[in-house]
Protein backbone atom coordinates (compact mmCIF):
# COMPACT_ATOMS: atom_id res chain seq x y z
CA UNK A 1 0.00 0.00 0.00
CA UNK A 2 2.93 2.71 0.69
CA UNK A 3 5.18 1.41 -1.99
CA UNK A 4 3.59 3.11 -4.90
CA UNK A 5 2.80 6.13 -2.19
CA UNK A 6 6.70 6.01 -1.86
CA UNK A 7 7.13 5.91 -5.55
CA UNK A 8 5.15 8.72 -5.64
CA UNK A 9 6.83 10.45 -3.42
CA UNK A 10 10.12 10.11 -5.33
CA UNK A 11 8.67 11.15 -8.26
CA UNK A 12 7.71 14.33 -6.94
CA UNK A 13 10.47 14.48 -5.72
CA UNK A 14 12.68 15.15 -8.75
CA UNK A 15 9.40 17.32 -10.20
CA UNK A 16 10.31 19.75 -6.91
CA UNK A 17 14.15 19.49 -7.39
CA UNK A 18 13.82 20.33 -11.07
CA UNK A 19 11.04 22.80 -10.02
CA UNK A 20 13.96 24.45 -8.18
CA UNK A 21 15.95 24.28 -11.75
CA UNK A 22 13.66 26.59 -13.49
CA UNK A 23 13.42 28.89 -10.71
CA UNK A 24 17.32 29.33 -10.97
CA UNK A 25 16.59 30.01 -15.03
CA UNK A 26 13.59 31.98 -14.40
CA UNK A 27 15.87 34.15 -12.66
CA UNK A 28 18.30 33.58 -15.56
CA UNK A 29 15.97 34.79 -17.53
CA UNK A 30 15.13 37.78 -15.79
CA UNK A 31 18.97 39.24 -15.88
CA UNK A 32 18.57 38.86 -19.34
CA UNK A 33 15.37 40.44 -20.09
CA UNK A 34 15.98 43.02 -18.14
CA UNK A 35 19.27 43.83 -20.04
CA UNK A 36 17.25 43.13 -23.26
CA UNK A 37 14.65 45.71 -21.48
CA UNK A 38 17.97 48.46 -20.83
CA UNK A 39 18.55 48.22 -24.11
CA UNK A 40 15.30 48.34 -25.73
CA UNK A 41 13.94 50.85 -24.00
CA UNK A 42 15.23 53.86 -26.11
CA UNK A 43 13.99 51.63 -29.76
CA UNK A 44 10.61 51.39 -27.90
CA UNK A 45 10.40 54.56 -26.92
CA UNK A 46 11.37 55.41 -30.75
CA UNK A 47 7.58 53.95 -31.48
CA UNK A 48 5.91 55.19 -28.77
CA UNK A 49 3.36 57.68 -29.83
CA UNK A 50 4.58 58.31 -33.35
CA UNK A 51 4.96 54.78 -35.40
CA UNK A 52 1.65 53.76 -34.60
CA UNK A 53 -0.23 56.69 -35.34
CA UNK A 54 1.71 57.53 -38.97
CA UNK A 55 1.31 53.99 -39.79
CA UNK A 56 -2.46 54.04 -39.02
CA UNK A 57 -2.50 57.76 -41.19
CA UNK A 58 -0.07 56.12 -44.11
CA UNK A 59 1.58 58.86 -43.62
CA UNK A 60 5.93 58.26 -43.83
CA UNK A 61 7.87 58.74 -40.84
CA UNK A 62 10.98 60.01 -42.08
CA UNK A 63 10.49 63.15 -40.32
CA UNK A 64 10.50 61.19 -36.63
CA UNK A 65 13.33 58.79 -37.42
CA UNK A 66 15.86 61.03 -38.34
CA UNK A 67 14.91 64.57 -37.49
CA UNK A 68 18.14 66.59 -37.78
CA UNK A 69 19.68 67.47 -34.42
CA UNK A 70 18.72 71.47 -33.97
CA UNK A 71 15.01 70.22 -34.56
CA UNK A 72 15.61 67.89 -31.46
CA UNK A 73 16.90 71.20 -29.45
CA UNK A 74 13.60 72.57 -30.26
CA UNK A 75 11.26 70.35 -29.26
CA UNK A 76 13.77 69.56 -25.96
CA UNK A 77 13.86 73.32 -25.09
CA UNK A 78 10.77 74.31 -26.02
CA UNK A 79 8.95 71.39 -24.45
CA UNK A 80 7.14 73.28 -21.90
CA UNK A 81 6.47 76.24 -24.43
CA UNK A 82 5.00 73.78 -26.93
CA UNK A 83 2.28 73.12 -24.35
CA UNK A 84 1.58 77.07 -23.74
CA UNK A 85 1.58 77.61 -27.33
CA UNK A 86 -1.25 75.16 -27.58
CA UNK A 87 -2.99 76.87 -25.00
CA UNK A 88 -2.27 80.72 -26.28
CA UNK A 89 -2.20 79.68 -29.97
CA UNK A 90 0.33 79.72 -32.76
CA UNK A 91 1.01 83.61 -32.00
CA UNK A 92 3.66 82.73 -29.42
CA UNK A 93 6.30 84.60 -29.91
CA UNK A 94 8.87 82.12 -28.99
CA UNK A 95 11.69 81.31 -31.55
CA UNK A 96 12.21 77.84 -30.73
CA UNK A 97 8.78 77.01 -31.00
CA UNK A 98 8.69 78.39 -34.06
CA UNK A 99 11.30 76.64 -35.32
CA UNK A 100 10.59 73.44 -33.86
CA UNK A 101 6.85 73.68 -34.84
CA UNK A 102 7.67 74.51 -38.38
CA UNK A 103 9.67 71.55 -38.99
CA UNK A 104 7.08 69.30 -37.46
CA UNK A 105 4.60 70.89 -39.47
CA UNK A 106 6.72 70.01 -42.50
CA UNK A 107 6.75 66.76 -41.75
CA UNK A 108 3.31 65.76 -40.29
CA UNK A 109 0.98 68.32 -41.12
CA UNK A 110 0.09 71.55 -38.78
CA UNK A 111 -3.42 70.21 -37.75
CA UNK A 112 -2.31 67.31 -36.97
CA UNK A 113 0.43 68.54 -34.79
CA UNK A 114 -2.22 70.57 -32.24
CA UNK A 115 -5.13 68.25 -32.40
CA UNK A 116 -2.58 64.80 -31.54
CA UNK A 117 0.06 65.69 -29.56
CA UNK A 118 -0.07 64.83 -26.46
CA UNK A 119 2.32 63.89 -22.98
CA UNK A 120 3.15 60.26 -24.53
CA UNK A 121 4.07 61.64 -27.72
CA UNK A 122 6.31 63.95 -26.22
CA UNK A 123 8.11 61.61 -23.89
CA UNK A 124 8.73 59.63 -26.85
CA UNK A 125 10.21 62.34 -28.55
CA UNK A 126 12.54 63.00 -25.15
CA UNK A 127 13.44 59.13 -24.99
CA UNK A 128 14.67 59.35 -28.28
CA UNK A 129 16.69 62.42 -27.79
CA UNK A 130 18.30 60.57 -24.58
CA UNK A 131 19.23 58.30 -27.00
CA UNK A 132 21.26 60.33 -29.36
CA UNK A 133 24.23 62.04 -27.95
CA UNK A 134 22.79 65.72 -28.09
CA UNK A 135 23.10 67.22 -25.06
CA UNK A 136 23.80 70.82 -26.37
CA UNK A 137 22.49 72.69 -22.92
CA UNK A 138 19.46 75.45 -23.90
CA UNK A 139 19.24 78.20 -21.77
CA UNK A 140 16.07 79.37 -23.29
CA UNK A 141 14.42 75.84 -21.77
CA UNK A 142 10.66 76.89 -19.79
CA UNK A 143 10.01 73.21 -19.04
CA UNK A 144 12.42 71.63 -16.98
CA UNK A 145 10.13 70.21 -14.39
CA UNK A 146 8.85 67.78 -17.28
CA UNK A 147 12.35 67.33 -18.41
CA UNK A 148 13.38 65.78 -15.10
CA UNK A 149 10.31 62.93 -15.62
CA UNK A 150 12.56 61.50 -18.58
CA UNK A 151 15.75 61.18 -16.03
CA UNK A 152 15.03 57.65 -14.61
CA UNK A 153 14.15 55.99 -18.40
CA UNK A 154 17.82 57.29 -18.72
CA UNK A 155 19.94 56.01 -15.33
CA UNK A 156 18.08 52.45 -16.01
CA UNK A 157 19.55 51.26 -18.92
CA UNK A 158 23.11 52.27 -17.18
CA UNK A 159 25.64 49.50 -16.55
CA UNK A 160 24.70 47.07 -13.51
CA UNK A 161 26.12 44.58 -11.64
CA UNK A 162 24.44 41.14 -11.03
CA UNK A 163 25.98 40.13 -7.71
CA UNK A 164 22.61 38.65 -5.84
CA UNK A 165 21.77 37.36 -9.32
CA UNK A 166 24.85 35.29 -9.73
CA UNK A 167 25.39 34.18 -5.88
CA UNK A 168 21.90 33.14 -5.72
CA UNK A 169 22.11 31.16 -8.41
CA UNK A 170 25.35 29.39 -7.65
CA UNK A 171 23.80 28.32 -4.42
CA UNK A 172 20.82 27.46 -5.35
CA UNK A 173 22.90 24.96 -7.81
CA UNK A 174 24.83 23.89 -5.62
CA UNK A 175 22.07 23.27 -3.29
CA UNK A 176 20.70 21.01 -6.10
CA UNK A 177 24.03 19.12 -6.46
CA UNK A 178 24.05 18.38 -2.34
CA UNK A 179 20.67 17.32 -2.46
CA UNK A 180 21.16 14.96 -4.96
CA UNK A 181 24.76 14.01 -3.51
CA UNK A 182 23.51 14.02 -0.13
CA UNK A 183 20.30 12.15 -0.33
CA UNK A 184 22.39 9.01 -2.36
CA UNK A 185 24.63 8.68 0.48
CA UNK A 186 21.88 8.86 2.84
CA UNK A 187 20.32 6.06 0.76
CA UNK A 188 23.24 3.87 1.06
CA UNK A 189 23.19 3.65 4.67
CA UNK A 190 19.44 2.38 4.33
CA UNK A 191 20.87 0.14 1.48
CA UNK A 192 24.08 -1.24 3.53
CA UNK A 193 21.84 -1.55 6.65
CA UNK A 194 19.16 -3.55 5.28
CA UNK A 195 22.30 -5.78 3.64
CA UNK A 196 23.75 -6.55 6.76
CA UNK A 197 20.94 -7.21 9.20
CA UNK A 198 17.67 -8.14 6.77
CA UNK A 199 19.41 -10.26 4.21
CA UNK A 200 18.32 -13.91 3.86
CA UNK A 201 20.37 -15.53 6.49
CA UNK A 202 21.27 -12.42 8.51
CA UNK A 203 19.36 -11.38 12.00
CA UNK A 204 16.20 -10.31 10.99
CA UNK A 205 15.76 -12.59 8.55
CA UNK A 206 16.17 -15.42 11.03
CA UNK A 207 13.63 -13.85 13.69
CA UNK A 208 11.13 -12.41 11.55
CA UNK A 209 8.53 -13.75 9.13
CA UNK A 210 7.37 -10.93 7.69
CA UNK A 211 9.94 -8.38 6.50
CA UNK A 212 9.80 -4.61 5.17
CA UNK A 213 6.74 -2.81 4.04
CA UNK A 214 4.93 -4.48 1.83
CA UNK A 215 3.52 -8.76 1.92
CA UNK A 216 5.38 -11.55 0.62
CA UNK A 217 2.49 -12.61 -1.59
CA UNK A 218 2.28 -9.11 -3.23
CA UNK A 219 6.09 -9.92 -4.36
CA UNK A 220 7.23 -6.79 -2.96
CA UNK A 221 10.56 -6.69 -1.21
CA UNK A 222 11.13 -3.08 -0.46
CA UNK A 223 12.87 -3.55 2.59
CA UNK A 224 13.64 0.30 3.76
CA UNK A 225 10.54 2.83 3.33
CA UNK A 226 11.96 6.48 3.31
CA UNK A 227 10.78 9.14 4.76
CA UNK A 228 12.31 12.38 3.18
CA UNK A 229 15.71 12.55 2.72
CA UNK A 230 17.05 11.41 5.81
CA UNK A 231 14.43 9.12 7.62
CA UNK A 232 14.64 5.42 6.94
CA UNK A 233 12.08 3.21 8.34
CA UNK A 234 12.68 -0.83 8.66
CA UNK A 235 9.70 -2.79 9.56
CA UNK A 236 9.56 -6.30 10.47
CA UNK A 237 6.89 -8.73 12.20
CA UNK A 238 5.85 -12.22 12.66
CA UNK A 239 7.63 -13.50 16.14
CA UNK A 240 7.13 -14.92 19.39
CA UNK A 241 6.12 -12.56 22.07
CA UNK A 242 5.85 -9.29 20.03
CA UNK A 243 3.50 -8.00 17.60
CA UNK A 244 5.96 -6.18 15.24
CA UNK A 245 9.64 -4.17 15.72
CA UNK A 246 9.44 -0.96 13.86
CA UNK A 247 13.28 0.53 13.33
CA UNK A 248 13.45 4.68 12.48
CA UNK A 249 16.87 5.41 10.96
CA UNK A 250 17.39 8.89 11.43
CA UNK A 251 20.38 10.21 9.63
CA UNK A 252 22.14 13.72 9.44
CA UNK A 253 20.56 15.79 6.57
CA UNK A 254 23.29 15.18 4.13
CA UNK A 255 21.02 16.80 1.65
CA UNK A 256 20.77 20.34 3.10
CA UNK A 257 23.69 21.92 3.07
CA UNK A 258 22.92 24.64 5.80
CA UNK A 259 21.97 21.71 8.05
CA UNK A 260 25.73 20.10 6.37
CA UNK A 261 27.11 23.09 7.26
CA UNK A 262 26.13 23.44 10.67
CA UNK A 263 27.26 19.85 11.31
CA UNK A 264 30.50 20.44 9.98
CA UNK A 265 30.86 22.86 13.14
CA UNK A 266 28.62 20.57 15.40
CA UNK A 267 28.93 16.81 14.56
CA UNK A 268 25.82 15.21 15.15
CA UNK A 269 25.35 11.12 14.95
CA UNK A 270 23.45 9.12 12.94
CA UNK A 271 20.70 7.16 14.74
CA UNK A 272 18.74 4.06 14.33
CA UNK A 273 15.82 3.72 17.07
CA UNK A 274 14.23 -0.41 17.22
CA UNK A 275 10.93 -0.50 18.59
CA UNK A 276 9.89 -3.66 19.64
CA UNK A 277 5.59 -4.03 20.13
CA UNK A 278 5.30 -6.51 22.87
CA UNK A 279 2.22 -8.81 23.04
CA UNK A 280 -0.02 -7.62 26.08
CA UNK A 281 0.62 -11.21 27.82
CA UNK A 282 3.90 -11.23 26.90
CA UNK A 283 5.47 -8.62 29.20
CA UNK A 284 5.67 -8.39 32.88
CA UNK A 285 4.66 -5.13 34.19
CA UNK A 286 7.83 -3.43 34.76
CA UNK A 287 9.79 -0.85 33.89
CA UNK A 288 13.80 -0.77 33.34
CA UNK A 289 16.10 1.29 31.33
CA UNK A 290 19.82 1.38 30.52
CA UNK A 291 21.93 4.21 29.04
CA UNK A 292 24.98 6.38 28.91
CA UNK A 293 25.20 8.77 31.63
CA UNK A 294 24.15 11.79 30.30
CA UNK A 295 21.17 10.05 28.08
CA UNK A 296 20.19 8.65 31.58
CA UNK A 297 19.27 12.01 32.89
CA UNK A 298 17.98 13.55 30.27
CA UNK A 299 15.28 10.46 29.93
CA UNK A 300 14.63 10.40 33.76
CA UNK A 301 13.34 14.14 33.21
CA UNK A 302 11.57 13.90 29.88
CA UNK A 303 9.98 10.17 29.82
CA UNK A 304 6.92 10.20 32.08
CA UNK A 305 6.92 6.49 33.18
CA UNK A 306 10.71 6.69 34.19
CA UNK A 307 10.09 9.71 36.29
CA UNK A 308 6.76 8.53 37.84
CA UNK A 309 7.83 4.58 38.75
CA UNK A 310 11.56 4.04 37.86
CA UNK A 311 14.81 5.66 39.78
CA UNK A 312 18.54 6.21 38.68
CA UNK A 313 20.22 2.97 40.63
CA UNK A 314 23.64 3.46 41.67
CA UNK A 315 23.37 0.07 43.22
CA UNK A 316 23.95 -2.92 43.20
CA UNK A 317 25.27 -3.11 40.27
CA UNK A 318 26.86 -6.20 37.94
CA UNK A 319 30.33 -5.58 38.57
CA UNK A 320 30.82 -6.32 34.78
CA UNK A 321 29.08 -3.40 33.68
CA UNK A 322 30.43 -0.65 31.44
CA UNK A 323 31.33 2.53 33.70
CA UNK A 324 29.52 4.63 31.34
CA UNK A 325 26.39 3.10 31.53
CA UNK A 326 23.65 3.94 33.86
CA UNK A 327 20.94 1.82 34.89
CA UNK A 328 17.12 3.23 35.83
CA UNK A 329 14.98 0.66 37.46
CA UNK A 330 11.64 0.22 38.75
CA UNK A 331 12.60 -2.37 41.22
CA UNK A 332 16.27 -3.25 41.74
CA UNK A 333 15.26 -7.25 41.72
CA UNK A 334 15.03 -7.46 37.95
CA UNK A 335 18.50 -5.85 37.19
CA UNK A 336 20.38 -9.42 37.92
CA UNK A 337 18.19 -10.90 35.03
CA UNK A 338 17.86 -7.66 33.42
CA UNK A 339 21.76 -7.91 32.65
CA UNK A 340 22.86 -11.11 32.60
CA UNK A 341 26.15 -12.84 31.51
CA UNK A 342 25.98 -13.45 28.08
CA UNK A 343 25.24 -9.26 27.58
CA UNK A 344 27.69 -8.42 29.64
CA UNK A 345 30.09 -10.40 27.47
CA UNK A 346 29.03 -9.57 24.31
CA UNK A 347 28.19 -5.73 24.37
CA UNK A 348 27.64 -4.42 27.76
CA UNK A 349 30.54 -5.35 29.53
CA UNK A 350 33.64 -3.24 30.57
CA UNK A 351 35.46 -5.14 27.99
CA UNK A 352 33.27 -5.60 25.39
CA UNK A 353 31.97 -2.04 25.23
CA UNK A 354 35.01 -0.11 23.55
CA UNK A 355 34.51 -2.40 20.72
CA UNK A 356 31.12 -3.82 20.14
CA UNK A 357 29.04 -2.09 22.53
CA UNK A 358 30.72 1.82 21.38
CA UNK A 359 27.69 3.14 19.21
CA UNK A 360 25.12 1.72 22.01
CA UNK A 361 23.27 5.08 23.45
CA UNK A 362 20.20 3.30 24.96
CA UNK A 363 17.43 0.99 26.03
CA UNK A 364 14.01 1.20 27.43
CA UNK A 365 11.90 -1.75 28.65
CA UNK A 366 8.11 -0.30 29.99
CA UNK A 367 4.17 -1.11 29.97
CA UNK A 368 3.38 1.85 30.45
CA UNK A 369 4.73 2.96 26.58
CA UNK A 370 2.33 5.98 25.18
CA UNK A 371 -0.55 4.70 23.18
CA UNK A 372 -1.32 2.72 21.13
CA UNK A 373 1.29 -0.10 22.54
CA UNK A 374 1.48 0.10 25.77
CA UNK A 375 4.12 -2.36 26.35
CA UNK A 376 7.17 -1.82 24.27
CA UNK A 377 11.12 -2.23 24.02
CA UNK A 378 13.20 0.82 22.68
CA UNK A 379 16.79 0.40 21.79
CA UNK A 380 18.75 3.33 20.20
CA UNK A 381 21.98 2.94 18.48
CA UNK A 382 24.22 5.61 17.00
CA UNK A 383 24.69 4.00 13.50
CA UNK A 384 28.63 3.46 12.43
CA UNK A 385 29.58 4.30 8.85
CA UNK A 386 27.92 2.91 6.01
CA UNK A 387 30.97 0.36 4.97
CA UNK A 388 30.82 -0.65 8.69
CA UNK A 389 27.70 -1.67 9.64
CA UNK A 390 29.17 -5.05 10.70
CA UNK A 391 30.31 -3.33 14.13
CA UNK A 392 26.51 -2.90 14.87
CA UNK A 393 25.94 -6.77 14.87
CA UNK A 394 26.23 -7.90 18.17
CA UNK A 395 23.89 -4.49 19.58
CA UNK A 396 21.56 -5.56 16.96
CA UNK A 397 21.59 -9.50 18.21
CA UNK A 398 20.56 -8.11 21.37
CA UNK A 399 17.39 -7.20 20.08
CA UNK A 400 15.83 -10.72 19.48
CA UNK A 401 17.71 -12.03 22.98
CA UNK A 402 15.89 -9.55 25.02
CA UNK A 403 12.80 -9.79 22.70
CA UNK A 404 12.97 -13.43 24.30
CA UNK A 405 14.48 -12.54 27.81
CA UNK A 406 11.39 -9.99 28.78
CA UNK A 407 9.06 -12.68 26.93
CA UNK A 408 10.00 -15.18 29.41
CA UNK A 409 10.76 -12.72 32.11
CA UNK A 410 8.26 -13.83 35.02
CA UNK A 411 7.78 -11.55 38.27
CA UNK A 412 7.32 -13.30 41.49
CA UNK A 413 4.01 -12.51 42.79
CA UNK A 414 5.26 -10.13 45.32
CA UNK A 415 6.53 -8.27 42.96
CA UNK A 416 3.59 -8.43 40.80
CA UNK A 417 1.25 -7.39 43.23
CA UNK A 418 3.95 -4.30 44.58
CA UNK A 419 4.04 -3.16 40.67
CA UNK A 420 0.32 -3.47 40.20
CA UNK A 421 0.06 -1.56 43.37
CA UNK A 422 2.08 1.20 42.50
CA UNK A 423 0.31 1.36 39.22
CA UNK A 424 -2.94 1.70 40.25
CA UNK A 425 -1.57 4.15 43.01
CA UNK A 426 -0.28 6.33 40.15
CA UNK A 427 -3.88 5.69 38.17
CA UNK A 428 -5.63 7.14 41.45
CA UNK A 429 -3.67 9.96 41.44
CA UNK A 430 -4.12 10.59 38.09
CA UNK A 431 -7.58 10.68 38.35
CA UNK A 432 -7.77 12.95 41.31
CA UNK A 433 -5.52 15.39 39.51
CA UNK A 434 -7.62 15.27 36.36
CA UNK A 435 -11.13 15.69 38.83
CA UNK A 436 -9.25 18.61 40.30
CA UNK A 437 -8.22 20.84 37.74
CA UNK A 438 -11.81 19.94 36.40
CA UNK A 439 -13.20 21.42 39.12
CA UNK A 440 -10.61 24.37 39.07
CA UNK A 441 -11.90 25.21 35.80
CA UNK A 442 -15.53 24.94 36.83
CA UNK A 443 -14.99 27.27 39.58
CA UNK A 444 -13.29 29.40 37.17
CA UNK A 445 -16.37 29.97 34.75
CA UNK A 446 -18.66 30.12 37.88
CA UNK A 447 -16.63 33.36 39.17
CA UNK A 448 -16.17 34.58 35.38
CA UNK A 449 -20.47 33.82 35.28
CA UNK A 450 -21.10 35.93 38.71
CA UNK A 451 -18.84 38.64 37.90
CA UNK A 452 -20.21 39.55 34.70
CA UNK A 453 -23.60 39.33 36.00
CA UNK A 454 -22.64 42.09 38.68
CA UNK A 455 -21.36 43.94 36.56
CA UNK A 456 -24.49 44.40 34.68
CA UNK A 457 -26.13 44.90 38.52
CA UNK A 458 -24.15 47.64 38.87
CA UNK A 459 -25.71 49.84 35.73
CA UNK A 460 -29.49 49.23 37.28
CA UNK A 461 -31.45 51.32 39.65
CA UNK A 462 -31.95 50.12 43.23
CA UNK A 463 -35.57 48.97 42.44
CA UNK A 464 -34.23 46.45 39.52
CA UNK A 465 -31.20 45.80 41.47
CA UNK A 466 -33.78 44.62 44.44
CA UNK A 467 -35.71 42.55 41.61
CA UNK A 468 -32.80 40.80 40.38
CA UNK A 469 -31.51 39.88 43.08
CA UNK A 470 -34.89 38.45 44.21
CA UNK A 471 -35.04 36.79 40.88
CA UNK A 472 -31.92 35.23 41.60
CA UNK A 473 -32.82 33.96 45.16
CA UNK A 474 -35.62 32.10 43.80
CA UNK A 475 -33.84 30.41 41.32
CA UNK A 476 -31.56 29.17 44.15
CA UNK A 477 -34.28 28.13 45.81
CA UNK A 478 -35.74 26.40 43.53
CA UNK A 479 -32.58 24.25 42.49
CA UNK A 480 -32.10 23.17 46.39
CA UNK A 481 -35.81 21.97 45.92
CA UNK A 482 -36.61 18.82 45.36
CA UNK A 483 -37.88 17.93 41.95
CA UNK A 484 -41.27 16.89 41.98
CA UNK A 485 -44.18 16.83 39.30
CA UNK A 486 -47.32 18.42 40.36
CA UNK A 487 -49.94 17.10 38.58
CA UNK A 488 -53.83 18.54 38.62
CA UNK A 489 -56.82 16.69 38.30
CA UNK B 1 36.07 -14.84 14.78
CA UNK B 2 33.84 -13.00 12.43
CA UNK B 3 31.23 -10.92 14.17
CA UNK B 4 28.34 -13.10 12.73
CA UNK B 5 29.87 -15.70 14.90
CA UNK B 6 30.04 -14.12 18.01
CA UNK B 7 26.75 -12.76 17.74
CA UNK B 8 25.19 -16.44 17.74
CA UNK B 9 25.68 -16.85 21.55
CA UNK B 10 22.60 -14.40 21.56
CA UNK B 11 20.97 -16.25 19.33
CA UNK B 12 18.50 -19.69 20.58
CA UNK B 13 18.45 -23.12 18.95
CA UNK B 14 14.79 -23.14 17.73
CA UNK B 15 12.70 -21.45 15.16
CA UNK B 16 11.49 -17.74 17.37
CA UNK B 17 9.32 -17.30 13.78
CA UNK B 18 5.80 -17.39 13.88
CA UNK B 19 3.53 -16.70 10.64
CA UNK B 20 0.81 -16.60 12.42
CA UNK B 21 1.59 -13.82 14.02
CA UNK B 22 2.96 -11.67 11.33
CA UNK B 23 1.05 -8.32 10.55
CA UNK B 24 1.49 -6.29 7.65
CA UNK B 25 3.05 -2.85 8.03
CA UNK B 26 0.33 -0.09 8.71
CA UNK B 27 1.83 3.49 8.33
CA UNK B 28 0.38 5.54 10.86
CA UNK B 29 -1.70 8.92 9.94
CA UNK B 30 0.07 11.95 10.02
CA UNK B 31 -2.01 15.06 11.16
CA UNK B 32 -0.64 18.29 10.06
CA UNK B 33 -1.12 19.84 13.47
CA UNK B 34 1.08 17.44 14.68
CA UNK B 35 3.82 18.35 12.47
CA UNK B 36 6.66 20.63 13.73
CA UNK B 37 6.69 24.31 12.18
CA UNK B 38 8.89 24.52 9.29
CA UNK B 39 11.31 26.89 10.26
CA UNK B 40 12.51 27.48 6.90
CA UNK B 41 9.42 28.02 5.33
CA UNK B 42 8.73 30.41 7.63
CA UNK B 43 12.06 32.28 7.07
CA UNK B 44 11.52 32.03 3.02
CA UNK B 45 7.96 33.95 3.74
CA UNK B 46 8.89 36.13 5.99
CA UNK B 47 12.02 37.26 3.86
CA UNK B 48 10.07 36.80 0.34
CA UNK B 49 7.44 39.36 1.84
CA UNK B 50 10.22 41.63 2.79
CA UNK B 51 11.77 41.46 -0.85
CA UNK B 52 8.16 42.20 -2.32
CA UNK B 53 7.56 45.30 0.13
CA UNK B 54 11.22 47.30 0.10
CA UNK B 55 12.12 45.85 -3.93
CA UNK B 56 15.57 44.49 -2.61
CA UNK B 57 16.60 41.76 -4.72
CA UNK B 58 18.95 40.08 -2.05
CA UNK B 59 15.70 39.12 0.58
CA UNK B 60 13.94 37.63 -2.19
CA UNK B 61 17.16 35.47 -3.46
CA UNK B 62 17.41 34.73 0.40
CA UNK B 63 13.61 33.84 0.43
CA UNK B 64 14.77 31.27 -2.41
CA UNK B 65 17.60 29.78 0.08
CA UNK B 66 15.08 29.78 2.72
CA UNK B 67 12.49 27.62 0.38
CA UNK B 68 15.16 25.29 -1.25
CA UNK B 69 16.27 24.60 2.28
CA UNK B 70 12.55 23.83 3.60
CA UNK B 71 12.07 21.48 0.44
CA UNK B 72 15.35 19.51 1.03
CA UNK B 73 13.93 18.78 4.83
CA UNK B 74 10.59 17.82 3.90
CA UNK B 75 9.81 14.34 5.25
CA UNK B 76 5.79 14.28 4.89
CA UNK B 77 5.23 15.47 1.31
CA UNK B 78 1.21 16.05 1.36
CA UNK B 79 1.04 17.98 4.89
CA UNK B 80 4.37 20.24 4.91
CA UNK B 81 3.96 21.51 1.38
CA UNK B 82 0.73 23.81 2.70
CA UNK B 83 3.63 25.34 4.93
CA UNK B 84 6.45 25.77 1.97
CA UNK B 85 4.39 26.94 -0.89
CA UNK B 86 3.35 30.40 0.85
CA UNK B 87 7.06 30.72 0.95
CA UNK B 88 8.08 30.04 -2.74
CA UNK B 89 5.15 32.33 -4.06
CA UNK B 90 6.66 35.10 -1.90
CA UNK B 91 9.81 34.30 -3.70
CA UNK B 92 8.45 33.88 -6.86
CA UNK B 93 6.58 37.04 -7.02
CA UNK B 94 9.60 39.02 -5.39
CA UNK B 95 11.11 37.56 -8.73
CA UNK B 96 8.67 38.93 -10.76
CA UNK B 97 8.13 42.34 -8.95
CA UNK B 98 12.15 43.13 -9.36
CA UNK B 99 13.25 41.67 -12.64
CA UNK B 100 9.63 41.89 -14.39
CA UNK B 101 8.15 45.22 -13.40
CA UNK B 102 9.74 48.65 -13.67
CA UNK B 103 9.35 50.28 -9.53
CA UNK B 104 6.91 53.38 -9.92
CA UNK B 105 9.37 56.03 -10.37
CA UNK B 106 10.03 54.31 -14.22
CA UNK B 107 6.57 53.49 -15.11
CA UNK B 108 6.06 54.49 -18.63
Amino acid sequence: MLRPFMKALRLQRFHWTWWLAVLALLALCGQVFELSLGMKTVRAAELEGFGDEWEEDDEPAPAVVAPKPHIQQGYQASRGSIQGSEEEGDDDGDEDLQVGSDMTIKAAGAKRRQDEWDEDEFEGVEAMENAQPVTKPSGQSKGTPKKQKTAPVTSSSGPKTYYYEAVGVVLLLGYLANYYLGGKRNEKFARDFAAEFADPGKIFHKNFTLLGVGTASEGDRALMTKEGQATFKFYASGRRFCHSLLATMQLRARQDLVMSAISAVQPAADRIRFEVYMNEEDMEPFIFALARKRTAKVMVKNEKDLREFAAIVDAPRPKRLAEELTIIAESKDLIGDLLPEVVLDQALGDKAFATHGRYFVSMHFTDNAPPPWKKALSFVFNLPPADKMEDLTRLVAMIPFYIDLVGRLRLTPQQRAKAEERRSKTVEEDHKEKMRKQAELLAKKKAEKKAAEDEALAGLSREQQRREEEKRRKKEIAKMMPKAKISRR
Amino acid sequence: MAPSSRSASFSSAADPRDPSAAVPYKAPKIKEEDLPPSWFGLLAILTGVFGILIRMKIFTWISFFFSAAALANIRYMEQEMKQIIPGISFGVMGILMNYFMRPPGQAG
